[in-house]
C-alpha cells in the first residue's frame, strides 16, 4: 500500500468546504471582494501545505542509545534533530511544532509482541541547527526490542495539512535478564563440583598462580606440590600453597521445559535470571571456562572463556529464550531437545567439566552422562553432573531474586 | 499558559474587528460596539477571573434564541439586506461562545464564526478602508491560527505525558520524555511569520486575482448610491433643501486630455460640468416645461478629430445622468451615451451596476480653459418662449410676472445705471450677474433662512433676506434676465472639484453641486455662432467651502490627495474589474511592455542595412530615405557583446550563491582540525561501525590502542580476515590529524571498502547469534 505523506486534517476539510463556498459565489455572484477573499484563503491554505511539507525538508535523525540494558533498568534514548541549512535566500525559517513518535516494539521472545508509542514534541528546530529530545524507558521484560521506526510529523502553521515522514527505521536494543543474587547454598554446590573437577589426576597438577605458603598436606593433593624440606623439618607433609585458585570451568545446562511444567508461571522466568546470574558472576571472575545450552524452543549454546563479549553473548541468548510450545509429543520431544543440548555442551576433550543442570524435570546424573555420550560411545562427560529442580522449593536456597 | 491568554486575546481581538467590518458594510455600529465590549468583558470576566461563564444549556439556550431572532430579521428585512440577518446571526452567536468556557472546540468554533463574518462583510462592503481592514484581519487570523495550533498541541502533549505513566499494552514498559528544546523568543518569532506568511499571501492573492482572467463582463460588488442626491435632480424647489450638508460622497473623477495626447493636464479655472436645464418657474419651484415632456433620447454628434477629450469615470449610482463640459461629442461611436431630449441631459445607456468609464470630446475648451460661449446645440430652440416665462406676456404669466415685479424693477434699475444699449445683451446680462456677485448686500449661505412666506422666494432674497446658496442666485439671475428680454435658462450640475496631483484628474463630489445661468445671445451680437449661442454666467460670489479648501493645510490636502488617489485605484483595479477592463489595463499594457521589452533588445543587436553610396542607383537614395524602409540585420558585435553580459551577470550570480552557501557551512563554529575531519567519510563511516557493532574509544585510550583492542575482538568473533582493517584506518587516520597528508582516492575507496566489508561481516554475524539465540 502507497505510504501517504501528506494528509488533509478534518478543520482542512471543513477550511475547504467554506472555500469552496465563497470561491462559488463569488464566481457565480461576479463579487469581486469575495474573488480576493476566496483567493486570500486558497493561499493561505496552499502555503500552509507548503510550510508543513518544506518544514521537513532536510530533517534528520541520529539516535544515540544504548544497545543492551537490563531488564527494569532505565533506558536512556536521545534523538538528536538536525536541519540541513537552507540554500534558498528566502527561505531562513526553521521548524515548529514537529511531532515525533517513536514506538518500541517488543520482537523477541514472540509470547510478548507488545508495542507503545511515544509521542514527542520539538516546538523549535532552527534551519541549520540542531535540538536534542530525551526520553527514557524503562523496559520490565528482557528480550530484544525494535526502537523505532521515527515518525516525525508536523501540522503547522494552521493544522489543516499534516505532513509525515518516516526518519529513520529504527535501532534494536537488547534486554538482559535482570541478575539476582546467588545464595551460599550455591556457592557451596558450585565449590563443590569445582572441586571434584580438581580431583581429575589430569588437571590436579595444574596448579597457577604465585607461590604464597604452605599448608598441611590432605587428600587430593599431589606429591609434586609436597615442599619435602619443610615437610623433614616438621614431620608432617606440607605442600605448597598457590594464590587462590581463579580458573573456573563449567557447563550449565539450561531447561526451561514448557509451560506446563512449571507449578508457578513466573518461575520459568526466574530460572532465566539464575542462569544470567550464573553466567554473570562466572564471567566477572576473568579467568574460567564457561559453556551454556539453553534448551527451550530450541536449543543454543554458547561457550568460551570468560570475557564481557561472552557475557553479552549468555545474557543474549537468556534474553530471547523461549519456553518449549505445548505440543502433541509432549514426552518425548522435551527429552530430545534434552540430548541435544547436552551433546552440545559436553564435549569429549573437556571429559572433567562440572556440569550443572537447571531443570524442571529431576534428571538422573547417569542418564545424564549417558546422554552426553558421542556416537561413537565414548563417555563425553567425566566431570560431575549436579542438578537443580528449578520446579522445587528448594530453588529459592540457590537464587534470591532481590526485586 | 502564556499561549492560551494571547490566544484568548487574539481571539477576542479578531471577534472584535469581523463585527467592525461588519458594521462597516451595514452601516450599523451597534452590534460592533456590543461586540467589541463583549469581547473586551470576557477576556477578564470569564478567561482571566474565571467570574463569570455561561453552563452549557444557558448557552444551548442563548443560542437558539439567536437564532430565531435572526430568522425573525431574515423574513423582516428587504431581500437585498436579508444577508445581514445572516451575519447578525454568527455576530449573536460569537457573543455566546466568548462567555462560555474556553476549550479546543469553543476557539476553534471563534475562529470560524469571525472568518465567516468576514465572508459577509467582503459581500457587503467594497470601500478602500474595508481592503485595508482586511488586510490587517488577515494577519491577525494567520497569527491566531498559528497560536491556536500551539496550544492544540500543548494540550494534547498535556494529555500523552498523563497517560504515558499508566501503561498501555502489556506491563513490559512505561516511559517519561523529557524535551530539551529551547522556547524562549518562541511567540515573538510566531508573529513574525505570521506577517511573512500574511504578506506573502496578500500579494499572491492580489496577483492572482489581477491576472487570472474573468468570466464574465461585468462586476456586482458595487454599492449604488442612491436616494436623492445633490445635482441629480432636474427640479429645484428653493427652500427645499435646508441646511445645504457638505457631503463628501464622490460623484465622478474627470480628465481632460489635448489632443493626440496622453497625459492629462489641468483646466486654468474650475470646470463647470452641465446636468439638467430647468426652464419653468412657479412659486419658487423650477422644473422643467410642459411642453417637452417627451422622453426621447437622441444620439450625441461625432466629435472632429482634434478636440479635447474627456474622460469620465462615475460612481456607481442609480440615476442615469452624465455629468460633462458641454458642448459634448462621441469619440467611439459603441460610447453608451446619449441625450435625453426632457431634461436636456446626457444620460448613460447601459446599466448602472456596471463600472461608467467614458471618453467624450468637447469643444468647450480653448486654450485650457473652459469658454464661457457654447454654440447653441442642435436641439436648442432659442426662439421658445418658454426662456421668458413668466414674463413671456402670456395671461397665466401674468399674476406670476405681477408677483415678480419688484424684481424686474431691481434689473431695469440695473441697467438703466449701467446705461446699456438693447443690443448688448452680454454686457447686459453680465451687468446684472455682476450687481449680484459683486453686491456687498447678498452674501452666499448654506443655512436655512425663514422667508417670508407672503413674498416669493425669490423677492424675498432679493429684498429682505439676501443671504442664500447658488440656486438663489441662479434663479434671481435667470429670472432678471428674462424680467429684461434676455432669453435665459437655469442650469443644474457641478463646479469646481478637487486636483489630484497624483492621478491628475478632478475628483467631484456631492459637495461640488452648483447651479448657474445661460443666458441666449442672438446671432447678430455674435461672430462664429450660428443661430446665437449660450453665455454662461455664474453670480453666486465666492463661498466659504472654496476658502476653507485653500486653508486647509498643504499636509492634510496631500494626505486627502494620496486617499483619493488609492481609492480609486482600489475600484479600479478590485472592486470594478471585468473582463474588459482587465483586458485594456492589464494584459494589453502587459503585452506593451513585453513588446516594449522585445523590441529594446532587438535594437540592441539589430542595425539598419544602410548599403554604400557607391552601390546606390542613382535616385534610389532619396527614395529610399523617404520610406524609411531599411532592412535590419544582426550586428555580430552587438550580439556578442551582450550575450557576454549577460552571461558575466549569471556567473556573478552563482558566485554570489556559492559564496553564499560557503558562509552557511562556515557558520558553524567548529575547529579547523574538526571541521577537516567531518569531511574524510571513512573515518565517519568507521565510527559509525564502532558504535554500531562493535566498542566506542575510552577516553582514556588512543585511538591506536583502541585498534589494536578492537583486532583483538575480531580475533575472538572469528573475523581474523579483517583483523588488520582497524590498524589501517587509524594509520590513515593519523597521516592525516598529525602529518597534513590527505589519503589518496584509491586508497580513501580501499579503506571504505574494507570498512564496508567488516560492517557487512559483523552485522552477519550478529544476525546469526540472534536466530540461535
Amino acid at each position: 500500500m502507497r505510504r501517504r505523506n501528506t494528509v488533509i486534517c478534518r478543520e482542512g476539510w471543513y477550511f475547504l468546504l467554506v472555500l469552496a463556498f465563497v470561491a462559488l459565489s463569488s464566481i457565480l455572484r461576479n463579487v469581486n471582494m469575495l474573488m480576493v477573499v476566496s483567493a486570500i484563503m486558497l493561499f493561505a491554505f496552499l502555503l500552509s501545505w507548503r510550510a508543513a511539507a518544506r518544514a521537513l525538508r532536510g530533517v534528520t535523525l541520529q539516535r544515540k542509545i544504548s544497545p543492551a540494558i537490563n531488564a527494569g533498568d532505565v533506558l536512556d534514548i536521545q534523538l538528536d534533530l538536525q536541519s540541513a541549512p537552507s540554500r534558498s535566500l528566502f527561505s531562513q525559517a526553521g521548524s515548529r511544532c514537529l511531532e515525533i513518535d517513536e514506538t518500541i516494539r517488543h520482537l523477541l521472545p514472540k509470547s510478548q509482541l507488545a508495542k507503545k508509542t511515544v509521542h514527542l514534541l520539538c516546538w523549535y528546530l532552527p534551519r541549520g541547527g540542531t535540538e536534542k529530545l530525551t526520553y527514557r524507558a524503562r523496559l520490565l521484560e528482557r528480550g530484544i526490542y525494535r526502537i523505532g521506526p521515527t515518525r516525525i510529523a508536523t501540522g503547522f502553521p494552521l493544522g489543516l495539512i499534516r505532513h509525515i515522514r518516516i526518519l529513520d527505521q529504527g535501532d534494536r536494543v537488547v534486554v538482559f535478564p535482570r541478575t539476582g543474587r546467588l545464595m551460599p547454598a550455591f556457592g557451596r554446590l558450585f565449590q563443590q563440583i569445582q572441586l571434584g573437577m580438581r580431583g581429575d589426576p589430569l588437571r590436579q597438577d595444574r596448579q597457577t598462580g604465585d607461590f604464597h605458603g604452605l599448608r598441611d598436606w590432605r587428600e587430593g593433593d599431589g606429591r609434586r606440590m609436597i615442599h619435602w624440606r619443610s615437610t623433614a623439618r616438621r614431620g608432617t607433609p606440607l605442600v605448597r600453597e598457590f594464590e587462590h585458585q581463579q580458573h573456573q570451568e563449567l557447563n550449565l545446562l539450561v531447561d526451561l521445559g514448557n509451560e506446563g511444567d512449571y507449578r508457578d508461571p513466573q518461575r520459568c522466568e526466574q530460572v532465566i535470571r539464575f542462569a544470567a546470574t550464573i553466567a554473570s558472576a562466572f564471567c566477572r571472575h576473568g579467568d574460567g571456562i564457561l559453556r551454556m545450552a539453553i534448551v527451550g524452543s530450541e536449543v543454543t549454546f554458547a561457550g568460551g572463556a570468560s570475557h564481557p563479549r561472552l557475557l553479552d553473548e549468555f545474557l543474549t541468548q537468556l534474553a530471547t529464550a523461549e519456553v518449549q510450545p505445548k505440543t502433541a509429543h509432549q514426552e518425548t520431544l522435551p527429552s530430545e531437545l534434552f540430548k541435544e543440548g547436552m551433546r552440545c555442551l559436553c564435549r569429549p576433550e573437556d571429559r572433567a567439566r562440572p556440569t550443572l543442570i537447571l531443570s524442571p524435570h529431576v534428571w538422573e546424573p547417569e542418564k545424564v552422562a549417558a546422554m552426553a555420550s558421542d556416537s561413537s560411545g565414548n563417555l563425553a562427560s567425566g566431570g560431575p553432573i549436579r542438578c537443580i529442580d528449578t520446579n522445587s522449593s528448594n530453588f529459592w536456597h540457590f537464587f534470591d531474586p532481590a526485586e | 499558559m502564556a499561549s492560551e491568554r494571547l490566544l484568548q486575546l487574539l481571539i477576542a481581538l479578531l471577534t472584535a474587528q469581523g463585527s467592525v467590518m461588519l458594521g462597516m458594510g451595514s452601516g450599523n455600529l451597534t452590534l460592533p460596539l456590543l461586540t467589541i465590549v463583549a469581547a473586551t468583558l470576557s477576556l477578564y470576566v470569564t478567561d482571566r477571573y474565571r467570574w463569570f461563564y455561561l453552563q452549557g444549556s444557558v448557552a444551548n439556550l442563548a443560542a437558539l434564541c439567536a437564532v430565531l431572532l435572526s430568522i425573525y430579521d431574515f423574513f423582516e428585512l428587504e431581500r437585498d439586506r436579508q444577508l445581514l440577518a445572516i451575519a447578525y446571526l454568527l455576530v449573536y452567536l460569537q457573543i455566546v461562545l466568548l462567555f462560555q468556557r474556553k476549550t479546543e472546540r469553543v476557539y476553534w468554533q471563534l475562529h470560524l464564526l469571525s472568518l465567516l463574518q468576514v465572508v459577509v462583510a467582503t459581500a457587503i462592503s467594497s470601500s478602500l478602508g474595508f481592503g485595508l481592514l482586511l488586510l490587517v484581519y488577515l494577519y491577525f487570523c494567520l497569527w491566531t491560527g498559528f497560536v491556536f495550533f500551539v496550544v492544540r498541541q500543548q494540550n494534547r502533549q498535556r494529555t500523552l505525558s498523563a497517560s504515558s505513566l499508566t501503561d498501555i499494552s502489556a506491563a513490559s514498559f512505561s516511559t517519561e520524555a523529557t524535551v530539551d528544546t529551547k522556547t524562549t523568543h518562541f511567540h515573538p518569532r510566531l508573529a513574525l511569520a505570521a506577517l511573512r506568511q500574511a504578506t506573502g499571501i496578500c500579494f499572491l492573492a492580489f496577483l492572482s486575482f489581477l491576472l487570472l482572467p474573468r468570466v464574465g463582463d461585468s462586476t456586482s460588488n458595487q454599492k449604488l448610491i442612491g436616494a436623492r442626491m445633490i445635482g441629480f435632480t432636474d427640479s429645484v424647489r428653493l427652500g427645499e433643501l435646508g441646511t445645504a450638508i457638505e457631503s463628501q460622497e464622490p460623484v465622478l473623477r474627470l480628465w481632460f486630455f489635448e489632443p493626440h495626447a496622453d497625459k492629462p493636464f489641468r483646466l486654468l479655472g474650475s470646470p463647470m460640468l452641465r446636468g439638467a436645464i430647468v426652464n419653468y418657474y412657479k412659486n419658487g419651484t423650477w422644473s422643467i416645461a410642459g411642453s417637452q415632456m417627451w422622453t426621447q433620447e437622441i444620439e450625441i454628434p461625432i466629435s472632429p478629430p482634434n478636440a479635447v477629450k474627456q474622460r469620465i469615470a462615475m460612481t456607481p449610482l442609480r440615476e442615469r445622468t452624465v455629468f460633462a463640459l458641454y458642448p459634448p461629442a462621441l469619440v467611439d461611436p459603441q460610447t453608451p451615451v446619449a441625450f435625453n431630449l426632457r431634461t436636456r441631459q446626457l444620460v448613460r445607456t447601459v446599466s448602472q451596476s456596471t463600472p461608467f468609464d467614458v471618453v467624450l470630446a468637447t469643444s468647450g475648451i480653448r486654450d485650457r480653459r473652459q469658454k464661457r460661449l457654447t454654440a447653441i446645440g442642435p436641439t436648442d430652440v432659442s426662439g421658445d418662449v418658454a426662456l421668458l416665462q413668466p414674463f413671456d406676456g402670456t395671461r397665466k404669466s401674468n399674476k406670476a410676472s405681477e408677483r415678480l415685479e419688484p424684481l424686474r424693477t431691481l434689473a431695469v434699475e440695473i441697467l438703466s445705471q449701467a446705461d446699456l444699449a438693447d443690443d448688448e445683451t452680454v454686457e447686459r446680462a453680465e451687468a446684472i450677474c455682476d450687481y449680484l456677485k459683486t453686491s456687498p448686500k447678498f452674501r452666499y449661505s448654506l443655512t436655512t433662512e425663514q422667508r417670508n412666506p407672503d413674498l416669493d422666494p425669490i423677492i424675498d432674497f432679493l429684498t429682505e433676506h439676501p443671504q442664500g446658496h447658488c440656486e438663489y442666485f441662479s434663479s434671481a439671475l435667470t429670472l432678471m434676465l428674462r424680467s429684461v428680454g434676455i432669453r435665459a435658462r437655469m442650469v443644474i450640475g457641478f463646479q469646481g472639484g478637487q486636483w489630484n496631483h497624483l492621478g491628475d484628474y478632478y475628483q467631484i463630489r456631492q459637495k461640488d453641486a452648483h447651479s448657474w445661468t445661460e443666458a441666449y445671445i442672438p446671432e447678430s451680437e455674435l461672430d462664429g455662432f450660428p443661430g446665437g449661442g449660450w453665455l454662461r454666467l455664474d453670480p453666486t460670489p465666492g463661498n466659504l467651502r472654496i476658502d476653507r479648501q485653500i486653508n486647509s493645510g498643504v499636509a492634510l490636502r496631500f494626505y486627502g490627495e494620496i486617499r483619493n488617489y488609492a481609492e480609486f485605484l482600489w475600484a479600479k483595479y478590485v472592486v470594478q474589474l471585468d473582463a474588459q477592463r482587465q483586458r485594456e489595463d492589464i494584459y494589453d499594457r502587459l503585452a506593451g511592455w513585453a513588446n516594449v521589452l522585445i523590441d529594446s533588445v532587438l535594437q540592441a543587436v539589430l542595425v539598419n542595412d544602410v548599403k554604400p553610396e557607391h552601390e546606390i542607383p542613382v535616385g534610389e537614395a532619396d527614395v529610399e530615405e523617404e520610406a524609411g524602409m531599411f532592412q535590419k540585420k544582426l550586428d555580430g558585435w552587438r550580439l556578442t557583446l551582450w550575450t557576454a553580459a549577460v552571461l558575466l551577470l549569471c556567473g556573478c550570480i552563482l558566485l554570489l550563491r556559492k559564496l553564499y552557501r560557503g558562509g552557511l557551512r562556515c557558520g558553524h563554529s567548529f575547529p579547523v582540525k574538526q571541521q577537516l575531519l567531518e569531511r574524510r567519510p571513512f573515518y565517519r563511516q568507521w565510527e559509525r561501525l564502532l558504535a554500531r557493532h562493535l566498542s566506542v574509544r575510552r577516553p582514556e585510550q588512543t585511538a591506536r590502542q583502541h585498534a589494536a583492542q578492537i583486532a583483538l575482538q575480531l580475533i575472538d568473533c572469528g573475523l581474523t580476515e579483517q583483523q588488520e582493517v582497524p590498524a589501517r584506518v587509524v594509520d590513515a587516520h593519523y597521516a592525516y590529524l598529525f602529518g597534513g597528508a590527505l589519503p589518496g582516492a584509491a586508497m580513501e575507496a580501499e579503506l571504505v571498502r574494507g570498512i564496508t566489508a567488516l560492517g557487512k561481516a559483523l552485522a552477519i554475524q550478529r544476525r546469526d547469534t540472534l536466530k540461535t539465540s
